[in-house]
């Protein structure tokens, strides 16, 4: 009977399979083994069909033992340790569960292990603070801390940018331009700030001192801190962050003494033209190599400004200028045969500094790991936060403390980052010191595409990668700079030739010793700069970046003459028919 | 004489795969037959027989079924697979190379 009814019951159990108390309750053996079995299998603590056939497994054994004679005492005491068995049996039912289980297993493992290393990682980087060490902008500010008061430029200037902030110079700059009159009639009430600008422009220095926060006259000049309330980011407090408001205004003021220059040449006042040109390259040498690359492209684009005013004059008023004149200006541009010689990156080098010890720690050996600070520094970079207005934080700290700790475990090293962006301006700055037809294999430009075209390096290295690239462009603009104005310098002395010999020389090589040191090399094909007659006037140029001579014919489109596409090195991939016009320029 | 427990951690599963070559058997079965043709040399605890089972049948070596027995009580019957029997000649072999390394030793026989 009692056997039918266990029957009955396991057949019930086996329907009901994770109902395992009820097979033992119902199992017909001794109560001290069941509860044995019930220690056994809760302790296994499987899941509950798991537990269900072990239990039955172990009425199954202890019935059998029982059958065969044994007392329940000693069936137990035969069984052995309840709790080595249950974690034997555990461990052993964990095996036999499916693949599947022990992939999600590992996976589960996998995604707590690294969730906490994450939040390890997170705590480490909360920790984290930069501590700025070197004040960059002092270093910026070394050179006119140690000048005279007398040699500074900018306390003449400053006042000038007022006057030109509260009214601003019309858009005309030549005759041809549509406001011309309206240029005029400018250029006659800012009459004084012109000879301000002239008179500051032969002083040695600039001479203003970098920083939001430092000058108050300044800040008044450019109309800065809107309501009287100054920034006091990370960002502002930075080299990356220092304003550079002079440059628009020192490119004003090339503008407007280039404009004046064109007025003197079309009235024939000599003095006063070559008082402005002398001006502008002033101003172009002030600006020179003293401060951040841009400056740099400032000063370049300046005295560009004065070899094109000039070159239009020596084209269409040839006797403006007398020989001495003519002397003079040339010799402006004597010395100046590389890039490295209008520009340099090496205040570049300040910045970078100044950005990795403001985002890294600093473990006082030149190494450190990426800090929230740093995270909220790059957030502001990243936004271009409009700095000296004290406007609104873009800071958003629950991201930054989300995405931080990645940044730190992804991001190179302070020392690491510091390394790769040596490298790439040292091998820039190298190639400044030679005609970039010389340049044989782009290096530092190579090696940033290097580091973008690989996922990995490129975010391991992406405040390289995201601050460094625009250098080549800049030496791109000098060396054009210097072809032009070798182009200008060769001109020059064929108008001296001409008014000793009586005409324009065959040859370029004519010109030397006596007007020319020598006749400069094509600065796309290394031989002797070209020169040919053209309806009985000179013109001077390079074969371009087509290497063919096209007899000084700049390309065209649309019927305009395209000259610079002539001479834009490292796009190379579209090559333009025709030369790169020096003088006179389209 | 009870083998300690380091030995019997090799010896078990060979063990029971030897014994189960000569046909399938439950888990009390498996325990006498052990005590029985082992003299007791081999007599595990008890509670350790069915972990090294669920673990055999974890590897693929053995198999099992459940069979409601002639006393109406459900038993689970366990039998070699094809991969338990090549595994049993692997380790026949080494167990008989290692008995003859330690005959030669002095260790068994003489």
């Amino acid at each position: 009977m009692s056997e039918a009814i266990e029957t009955g019951l396991a057949a019930s159990s086996r329907r009901s399979r994770k109902d395992w108390q009820a097979r033992i309750a119902s199992a017909s053996i001794p109560e001290e083994t069941k509860s044995l079995i019930t220690s056994v299998v809760r302790r296994t603590r499987l899941w509950k069909w798991e537990k269900h056939a072990v239990a039955g497994e172990l009425i199954a054994h202890f019935g059998d033992a029982i059958d065969a004679g044994v007392s329940a005492e000693e069936a137990i005491r035969r069984f052995g340790d309840v709790k080595q068995a249950a974690r034997l049996i555990r461990r052993a039912m964990i095996r036999k569960r499916s693949i599947a289980w022990h992939l999600w297993k590992w996976i589960r493992r996998a995604v707590l292990t690294l969730a906490l290393l994450y939040i390890g990682a997170g705590i480490y980087y909360a920790m984290g603070k930069p501590s700025p060490s070197v004040d960059y902008i002092a270093k910026l500010n070394a050179r006119v801390y140690s000048a005279p008061i007398d040699d500074r430029a900018w306390p003449l200037y400053r006042p000038v940018v007022a006057s030109f902030r509260v009214d601003p110079m019309p858009d005309a700059i030549k005759p041809a331009d549509e406001k011309w009159a309206d240029a005029l009639a400018w250029l006659d009430r800012h009459e004084a700030d012109l000879a301000a600008l002239r008179i500051a422009a032969a002083k040695p220095i600039l001479g203003r001192l970098h920083g939001l926060n430092i000058d108050a006259e300044d800040a008044a000049a450019f109309n800065l801190y809107i309501g009287g309330k100054r920034d006091d980011s990370i960002l502002a407090q930075s080299v990356i962050g220092v304003l550079l408001p002079q440059l628009n205004y020192m490119r004003q003021f090339a503008t407007a003494l280039a404009a004046d220059a064109a007025r003197a040449a079309e009235a024939g006042d000599a003095a006063r033209f070559e008082q402005d040109i002398l001006a502008i390259l002033g101003i172009s040498r002030q600006l020179r190599k003293n401060d951040v690359f841009v400056t740099d492209l400032v000063s370049v684009g300046c005295q560009a400004l004065a070899v094109r005013v000039l070159g239009d004059a020596l084209h269409r008023y040839p006797a403006l200028l007398g020989d001495d004149a003519l002397v003079r200006l040339s010799h402006q541009f004597a010395g100046q045969r590389v890039a490295g010689d209008l520009i340099s990156y090496e205040a570049e080098r300040y910045v970078f500094y100044d950005v990795a010890q403001r985002i890294y720690t600093d473990n006082g050996h030149g190494d450190g790991r990426m800090t929230p600070k740093g995270m909220e520094f790059l957030a502001q970079c990243a936004q271009n936060v409009n700095v000296g207005t004290a406007k609104q934080s873009y800071h958003e700290p629950a991201l930054s403390y989300s995405l931080g700790p990645a940044a730190m475990l992804m991001m190179a090293s302070r020392k690491e980052m510091l390394h790769e962006y040596d490298f790439y301006l040292d091998a820039q700055q190298a190639q400044l010191a030679i005609p970039l037809r010389d340049v044989v294999n782009d290096e530092p430009e190579a090696r940033i595409q290097e580091l973008k075209n690989n996922l990995t390096t490129a975010i391991k290295y992406s405040l390289v990668t995201t601050l460094a690239p625009g250098l080549s462009r800049s030496s791109r603009s000098a060396e054009q700079l210097l072809g032009q104005q070798e182009g200008l310098t060769v001109a020059m002395a064929l108008e001296l030739y001409k008014r000793s010999q009586g005409g324009y020389p065959a040859s370029l090589n004519d010109l030397v010793p006596r007007y020319l040191p020598a006749v400069p090399a094509d600065r796309i094909d290394g031989r002797p700069i070209r020169y040919r007659l053209v309806e009985g006037k000179p013109v001077v140029y390079s074969v371009g970046v087509d290497r063919d001579d096209d007899g000084g014919q700049p390309p065209m489109k649309n019927g305009e003459p395209r000259n610079s596409t002539a001479a834009e090195w490292g796009k190379t991939a579209k090559v333009v028919d025709g030369d790169w016009v020096l003088f006179p320029q389209p | 004489m009870k083998v300690e427990r380091e030995l019997m951690r090799g010896a078990g599963p060979v063990a029971v795969l030897r014994l189960l070559q000569s046909g399938e058997k439950y888990g009390y079965e498996l325990i006498k037959a052990l005590e029985r043709q082992s003299d007791g040399v081999l007599a595990m605890g008890q509670s350790t027989l069915y972990p090294l089972l669920y673990n055999l049948e974890a590897k693929g070596l053995i198999a099992s079924r459940e069979e409601t027995a002639d006393n109406g009580r459900p038993r689970k019957y366990y039998r070699l697979t094809d991969a338990g029997k090549k595994q049993l000649a692997r380790d026949m072999k080494q167990w008989e190379a290692l008995a003859g390394a330690m005959g030669k030793l002095g260790i068994v026989g003489s």
